[in-house]
């Protein structure tokens, strides 16, 4: 039924009254998507005629040649390996039962959503010069040895934050095998590998494209992780080198070519993943084995310990080390440093403030989008208000950052307002995710309650009160709380705008392990940690309220 | 008496064209196949569609001008029609006052529904602990309490299919339910039914549509259905 027709005024009621918050939120990101992009267009080498030459530099340019090339590679293999260790694993977490599972499948999330400094500090706590590995082979004789920095390192941070991730995308697809199918392979003795063939391949491989499409672009913008292991010029990506230009070269042209270059090709990833949009659901897993037959072959136990070993060895024993680590030191005079406590202070003021206004920016879109729906109206407005955050997806938070350094530096002092640009990026950079977390939200709210609180005359501020409040509440808490977690550990416009006062957990973190002071750096890791999911607990409940089930 | 005069409404493709009254006070039920107009035609009275042409009139008196909630009607629809959050007495409560601060009169409205429907000492429970026959009831309460709110009484009642989630025993007691609910408080009652047959010893007048428009208006008193009806159930 058109919901016009739902209200017989509606006809009457002008669009702008219906929905002004949406256009407001809408023009302001789009004014400032479009400022972003001029400035980048007015100071880059080539301008926006030349714009496309661009694409000759990769070829003729050895330093863009290589860059490009690098971060094609790294992402690449990245994700193959990630796709190809989560594949093992997703299978021995379906058919084993046992203790503990559901406690790994948190720690799965946990690994994905972790601060991304200090996923790399786990890593080198435990593949550094001074790690893990080179302790235990030095106990033989072995030299310690430097195999970390590099493609290397760029791959075990990447396995170790995106493999979970993957792997709870295909237990998804496995728990959603029909019943039917496991009593046919009983009735049909179908053996493991054609188990693997015949049933559970071509039900993985439903999501293989948007999985791999998604973890090609997380690679491709990947930044904490290449500046920090990459370990120099052979194993820079263009995120690094937007970076660089800017904060070392200061050769802004530039930094502005290589900011639209990383554009362009952020544009083709995402029309790519969009191809292939369909839903992925991190949260779905029940860690229920379901119907699949029990396996019990020696081949199989082996398989299974060598997955063990694998998880061990790229999961807990990263994710461990920097809490042993933290927790054996005996020097805790960091605890006493100014600089940690206003890096916690200026970290919480960022994630509170820009999770609350990626929020309200949300909550104007899609509710105002939920109103010219109520009246049948589906203008370029009505599309750009859920779609603006697939057109922030494209942007990396680097190569906004980067326009807006070059937008406003004619105009105010950066460095004085650093805190409040890092807030708007971040805030940007987060809107995504909330307005896919509360979009389906709203629509059912919609769907659910739209016709009765007509037919009952329930509107204005007594449907926000008892009606949308109660409903929304919960799924605005998960997305706040989202939101802040992710600016708490963000380490992407901090690194451009953050000084000796503008500073962060995430760049302190970063500066202690440049300076190879891992004895603070593990404490710094702890303290992120534990603050960032505190902060999410703490919104999640504080907006949400304790668990109803509506 | 409702009366729909020369009512025309297009939605795509399809025409709608609806020229009938409806007697105050009886039981109407309204037949037909599926996207024949049933739904349509509850949503016109209701105020969810707006007529191309024609008035819709309640006892002389158009309404169609009218907001769905400023019209003398409440809905039962066949799912949704309890907020998920609130609790039955709320529920109950929301179809008088939509902030739900209520007057003494109205607090005792409410609890002479929930009375009427048979679900007391339940006031605390959330439809998530309901049956799925519990939770029509309440929403039954609701339209009872509306229809006996002094300041705006609402005395018509459409129902569009709301037996359909229901166990067949549930579905007899519901419509049991309705038949004394309408009898003591008067009520005009419009209802959509899939299963004709069931609606030939409930309702007291039968309402075939097909493509849009109405084919044949028929007392039940009367000793013998017409042949297009009699086809239609399959008698």
């Amino acid at each position: 039924m058109p919901a016009h027709h739902l209200n017989p005024s509606s006809n009457r009621v002008k669009i702008w009254q219906l929905a002004w918050p949406g256009y407001l939120a809408l023009g302001f990101i789009s004014l400032l998507a479009i400022a972003v992009l001029s400035a980048l267009f007015g100071q880059s080498e080539h301008g926006l005629i030349g714009f496309f030459t661009l694409f000759i530099d990769i070829i003729s340019d050895d330093y863009i040649r290589h860059i490009t090339y690098f971060s094609f590679l790294q992402a690449s293999l990245s994700t193959l390996a990630a796709i190809i260790i989560a594949i093992p694993v997703a299978r021995f977490l379906y058919r084993r039962q046992f203790w503990g599972k559901q406690y790994l499948l948190k720690i799965f999330i946990l690994a994905f959503i972790m601060p991304t400094m200090v996923s790399v500090f786990g890593i080198i706590a435990v593949h550094g010069r001074q790690g893990i590995f080179n302790d235990f082979f030095s106990l033989f004789g072995f030299e310690r040895s430097t195999y970390l920095y590099g493609l290397t390192g760029i791959l075990l941070a990447h396995i170790f934050i995106n493999m979970p991730f993957s792997a709870r995308i295909f237990l998804n697809e496995l728990e959603n095998i029909p019943p039917e199918y496991w009593r046919l392979s009983k009735q049909l003795g179908l053996s493991e590998w054609q188990i693997f063939t015949r049933i559970e391949w071509p039900i993985m491989r439903l999501s293989l494209p948007s999985l791999a499409s998604l973890l090609f672009i997380l690679h491709f913008t990947s930044f904490a992780t290449v500046l920090t292991l990459g370990g120099g010029p052979s194993a820079t990506t263009l995120e690094v080198a937007i970076y660089q230009s800017l904060k070392f070269d200061f050769d802004l042209p530039k930094g502005a070519s290589l900011a639209l270059l990383q554009l362009s090709f952020c544009l083709i990833f995402t029309l790519f993943l969009h191809r292939f949009s369909n839903q992925i659901n991190l949260l779905n897993s029940i860690g229920k084995g379901g119907m699949r037959p029990k396996v019990n072959s020696p081949l199989s136990y082996l398989a299974d310990a060598l997955v063990i070993l694998i998880l061990f060895i790229a999961l807990l024993l990263p994710l461990s080390s920097t809490f042993i680590k933290a927790l054996t030191q005996t020097d805790f005079s960091i605890l006493m440093s100014a600089t940690l406590w206003l890096s916690i202070k200026n970290s919480f003021i960022l994630a509170v403030c820009a999770a609350s206004l990626a929020s309200i920016f949300t909550l104007s879109l899609l509710l105002s989008k939920r109103a010219l729906k109520a009246h049948n109206i589906q203008n370029i407005g009505y599309h750009m208000f859920s779609s603006i955050g697939n057109v922030i997806l494209i942007v990396p938070s680097l190569v906004f950052g980067m326009g807006l350094f070059l937008l406003l530096r004619n105009h105010v002092s950066i460095f004085d307002y650093g805190l409040h640009i890092i807030l708007v990026i971040n805030a940007l950079m987060a809107l995504p995710y909330i307005l896919k977390t509360l979009e389906p939200a709203i629509d059912s709210m919609a769907e659910r309650h739209q016709k009765l609180s007509l037919s009952l005359g329930i509107k204005g501020l007594a449907r926000a009160r008892i009606i949308d409040w109660p409903t929304l509440r919960q799924p605005l808490g998960r997305a706040t709380a989202l939101a802040a977690t992710i600016s708490f550990g963000d380490f992407g416009a901090i690194a451009l705008f953050g000084n000796d006062h503008t500073i962060t957990l995430p760049m302190l973190l970063y500066q202690s392990i440049g300076a190879y002071r891992s004895a603070d750096g593990a404490i710094i890791a702890c303290i992120l940690v534990i603050f960032a999911f505190g902060l999410y607990a703490g919104i999640e409940r504080l907006i949400g309220g304790k668990y109803v089930k509506t | 008496m409702l009366k729909l005069d020369k009512i025309k409404l297009s939605l795509g493709q399809t025409n709608f064209s609806f020229n009938i009254s409806f007697k105050a006070q009886k039981i109407h039920a309204i037949i037909g196949r599926s996207g024949s107009g049933k739904s349509t035609l509850l949503n016109l009275i209701a105020g969810f569609e707006t007529p191309q042409q024609g008035d819709i009139k309640w006892n002389g008196t158009s309404i169609l001008s009218q907001q769905p909630h400023q019209r003398p009607i409440t809905n039962l629809f066949q799912e949704h029609n309890l907020f998920a959050h609130l609790n039955m007495f709320d529920n109950i409560a929301i179809g008088l006052s939509p902030n739900l601060k209520l007057s003494t009169e109205q607090t005792q409205l409410v609890n002479t529904a929930i009375n009427s429907v048979g679900l007391n000492n339940m006031q605390t429970k959330k439809p998530k602990d309901l049956s799925g026959g519990e939770a029509q009831r309440v929403a039954l309460a609701r339209a009872l309490a509306r229809a006996q709110d002094q300041q705006n009484p609402r005395p018509l009642l459409l129902l569009d299919e709301p037996f359909s989630a229901l166990d067949p025993e549930t579905r007899l007691e519901m419509r049991d339910l309705i038949t004394k609910i309408q009898q003591n408080f008067k009520l005009t009652v419009l209802i959509i039914s899939h299963n004709p047959t069931e609606m030939l010893d409930f309702a007291d007048e039968i309402t075939l549509i097909a493509d849009g428009k109405i084919t044949i208006q028929h007392e039940l008193s009367q000793a013998k259905l017409p042949k297009t009806l009699a086809e239609f159930i399959h008698i």
